[in-house]
């Protein structure tokens, strides 16, 4: 275990760590271009230099390259430092297009950072010849937009590319200040991680096509989340900016863009394009009210009407025909809908029914990365939930409806109209009463005799578990879009129509109640919005 | 609890001199109409030898000097091939302490700069002169050197600037009684009194946009969140 000085205070590190996170360790941030924990050393930006004293000896050295040794001393400060860090700025900052003001990156950019740190010096002006131009504005793949003017070739990008997907998309040619970031012949950087060069890229080199030119990013609030497009739930930041978009109508999104959020167990510091680019269903096709089917036509009403129609309809159901009652719960939902989902339907009106698993449904791609084939976040959650799988007598829902054995059904999220196909829509028909609970716009028309509208993901306050059998919470970015409300709030209201007195009646309380049940959801610390109850919202007029 | 109590004024000596007050400031204004229509009427013949009939300013007919660096309505500086100078950077939008600007920025093939404003709208009901945005300006855009400060309307839209007005803010000055429905090139001319030289654009070309400004008014409104507007 070497022991070192850092800038006067003393620091044990294990040993082979860099200088770099042996300074972080001791609280010294060492600005830095290529450097980055999760790619190999290049060593090639020259920012992260600091002067090394050892064995009387002192020299000035990349802090990202040199393993910490006992008994160094090192000075990340000293007037040698600040004049080598203040030589590279020059460097860069010497063909450097003046592109900040349209520029995506600026308020994130290193570079300008850096500059206001360590490199606004007046050294006049030494330009004889015209600065070195290169070409601007090109799509190198469907999400990354490359300026090669503004590159300080880190080499981050192209590193990315080698290591972690093994594409080979990117490399650098030419030689001095001709270098030049370039796509391989014949290749586009289409692979399902391009997003993350933009993550990676210090500057405005690379930036993202979908986020281009559409806010500053100091306007944008975030909060933290998880993905809710497949298994793995990989940490995530939502981004956006709810201020703003009053002024501009037609943009018509509350969500900006997504970055990932550092998990090592998860996701480290990567995140799948289409995890990234999947956050515009926050905001679109969306089911905003609730409707109700009466006499064969599809009217849109208020929580009112549709919570009471729902509740009298079911109560009708239960107390003649119980045994034909079935739940179609859902492994999208969060842990806390789901046990109030379970609470409600299986613990308090003894529905026996139920199951949160479809044959039908769609399997994605998996990889070695990221990416699992259950495109679900939360099966793992209905399971230590207790939910049971195949409650069906055949285990088969169709099979189950078309025999008659269920007659009403409550389905959770699930879009059945499209799963099942033309002809097997027909027999949802024959149901005496079907209630869908779903966040999403769905071709139920008027075979659904209620859908009530729930809050998605970014919207709500709730714990996954992952296919690893870790839980993680998530925080709400915002309110639920439209008249929509959250799944918990919309069982508890639900439950009093039907004269049930929930056991845990606040958002609050389920999570203490989860807490105790599932070892997974112990002691996760994220702060979590007050319950609100449905009934205190006004109405959609 | 309210009193009321009956007193009887008596007219005295004291008060009865009020009358001939009265009468003394009645001749005072009476005399200076006079004294002053004689002197705009030798003004009006021409025997005034060029000077003016009085010292007050005859506005709107004559504009009072105003200091150069008075901060009046905005405007956006246009380049020579008429595009607007502003690159839609929203460095004004983030300064200006009022939330009055905001910008639509779009994608500008055109532009070195890549970037152009689809719209940019001022809210003068909001805007407190403050000047802050033409300090923010990276790009020497806005200015507020139009010296136009009549800005009045009975229609709260009248005081959303939006970018044709801002690069040409010459028809703001054509909206009174008398020049409604008139077109600009009318106007103008009687607007000689003005100074609006240094505000008059040789050229300005906003086609740039009418695709993305149809794309924007098409889009779906109903997505956006319930409460802000």
């Amino acid at each position: 275990m070497p022991k070192l000085t850092i800038d006067g205070r003393p620091v044990e590190v294990s040993s082979g760590t860099r200088l770099i996170e042996a300074c972080k360790q001791a609280g010294v941030v060492v600005p830095h271009f290529c450097y980055h924990p999760g790619l190999s050393v290049a060593g090639n930006c020259r920012m992260c230099m600091v002067e090394i004293e050892m064995g009387g000896r002192s020299r000035v050295a990349a802090s990202c390259v040199e393993p910490a040794l006992d008994g160094m001393t090192i000075r990340t400060a000293s007037a040698e430092v600040l004049d080598t860090r203040q030589g590279v700025m020059e460097f860069l900052l010497l063909n450097h297009p003046i592109d900040c003001p349209y520029c995506d990156c600026a308020g994130e950019c290193k570079l300008q950072d850096y500059y206001m740190e360590w490199g606004a010096i007046d050294t006049g002006s030494r330009r004889e010849t015209e600065a070195v131009h290169k070409p601007k504005r090109q799509e190198i793949g469907p999400h990354v937009m490359l300026d090669s003017e503004r590159c300080v070739l880190c080499s981050r990008c192209v590193r990315f590319c080698q290591e972690v997907t093994g594409t080979h998309e990117l490399g650098i040619e030419e030689r001095g200040s001709h270098s030049t970031l370039h796509l391989a012949e014949g290749k586009s950087l289409d692979n399902p991680y391009s997003g993350n060069v933009v993550d990676l890229c210090p500057v405005g080199a690379l930036t993202d096509r979908d986020f281009r030119f559409q806010r500053r990013v100091w306007f944008l609030r975030k909060a933290d989340s998880i993905c809710p497009g497949c298994s793995k739930g990989c940490n995530l930041e939502l981004q956006f900016d709810e201020q703003r978009d009053y002024k501009n109508p037609a943009s018509g999104r509350r969500v900006q863009r997504v970055k990932p959020r550092f998990n090592e167990q998860v996701n480290q510091w990567w995140l799948c394009d289409r995890g990234r680019y999947g956050y515009p269903a926050i905001d679109q096709g969306r089911l905003e009210q609730p409707r109700v089917t009466r006499d064969s036509q599809l009217a849109l009403t208020d929580w009112e009407d549709a919570l009471g129609e729902a509740a009298r309809h079911l109560d009708d159901e239960l107390r003649r025909h119980a045994d034909q009652t079935a739940v179609l719960f859902s492994p999208d939902m969060s842990c806390e809908d789901l046990l109030a989902a379970r609470s409600l339907f299986l613990d308090q009106l003894k529905v026996t029914r139920a199951d949160y698993q479809l044959e039908l449904d769609p399997r994605g791609v998996e990889d070695g990365l990221l990416m699992k084939a259950d495109l679900h976040p939360n099966r793992a959650g209905c399971a230590a939930l207790g939910l049971k799988r195949g409650a069906f007598a055949d285990g088969h829902l169709l099979d189950e409806i078309r025999s008659g054995r269920v007659r009403s059904l409550v389905c959770f999220h699930w879009d059945l109209p499209a799963l099942l196909g033309a002809e097997a829509r027909e027999l949802l028909t024959h149901l005496r009463f079907l209630l869908v609970i779903t966040p999403r716009e769905q071709a139920w028309d008027t075979l659904a005799h209620v859908q009530l509208p729930a809050a998605v993901t970014a919207e709500q306050s709730g714990s996954f578990i992952n296919c690893d059998g870790l839980g993680q919470r998530f925080q709400a970015a915002f309110a639920p879009l439209g008249a929509a409300h959250r799944g918990v709030d919309l069982l508890l209201e639900l439950g009093a129509r039907l004269g049930r007195r929930p056991a845990q009646a606040t958002l609050d309380a389920l999570v203490k109640r989860l807490e105790a049940e599932v070892p997974a959801l112990r002691g996760l610390q994220m702060p979590l919005a007050p319950a609100r109850h449905v009934s205190k919202e006004a109405a959609p007029r | 609890m309210a009193r009321f109590v009956n007193v009887d004024r008596q007219a005295t000596l004291k008060t009865a001199l009020y009358y001939p007050a009265v009468w003394t400031g009645l001749w005072i204004t009476a005399r200076h109409f006079f004294v002053n229509m004689g002197r705009h009427t030798l003004h009006a013949i021409g025997l005034k030898g060029g000077k003016p009939g009085s010292t007050t300013l005859q506005y709107p007919e004559v504009m009072r000097p105003l200091p150069r660096v008075l901060r009046s309505l905005h405007r956006i500086k246009v380049h020579e091939d008429g595009r607007p100078k502003c690159t839609a950077c929203m460095l004004c939008e983030t300064a200006c302490p009022d939330f009055c600007i905001s910008i639509t920025p779009m994608e500008h093939d055109g532009s070195p700069e890549e970037k152009a404003p689809a719209e940019f709208r001022i809210d003068l009901d909001r805007c407190c002169f403050c000047g802050f945005c033409v300090e923010a300006c990276p790009k020497d855009a806005i200015y507020m050197d139009t010296q136009i400060m009549e800005i009045s309307s009975d229609r709260r839209e009248n005081f959303i600037l939006r970018l044709p007005e801002l690069l040409d803010p010459r028809p703001l000055l054509c909206t009174g009684p008398e020049f409604r429905g008139k077109s600009v090139e009318k106007v103008l001319p009687h607007l000689s009194w003005r100074r609006l030289d240094h505000v008059t654009p040789v050229r300005v070309d906003l086609s740039y946009r009418t695709e993305q400004l149809a794309r924007l008014h098409a889009g779906n409104p109903g997505t956006r969140p319930a409460g802000l507007e």
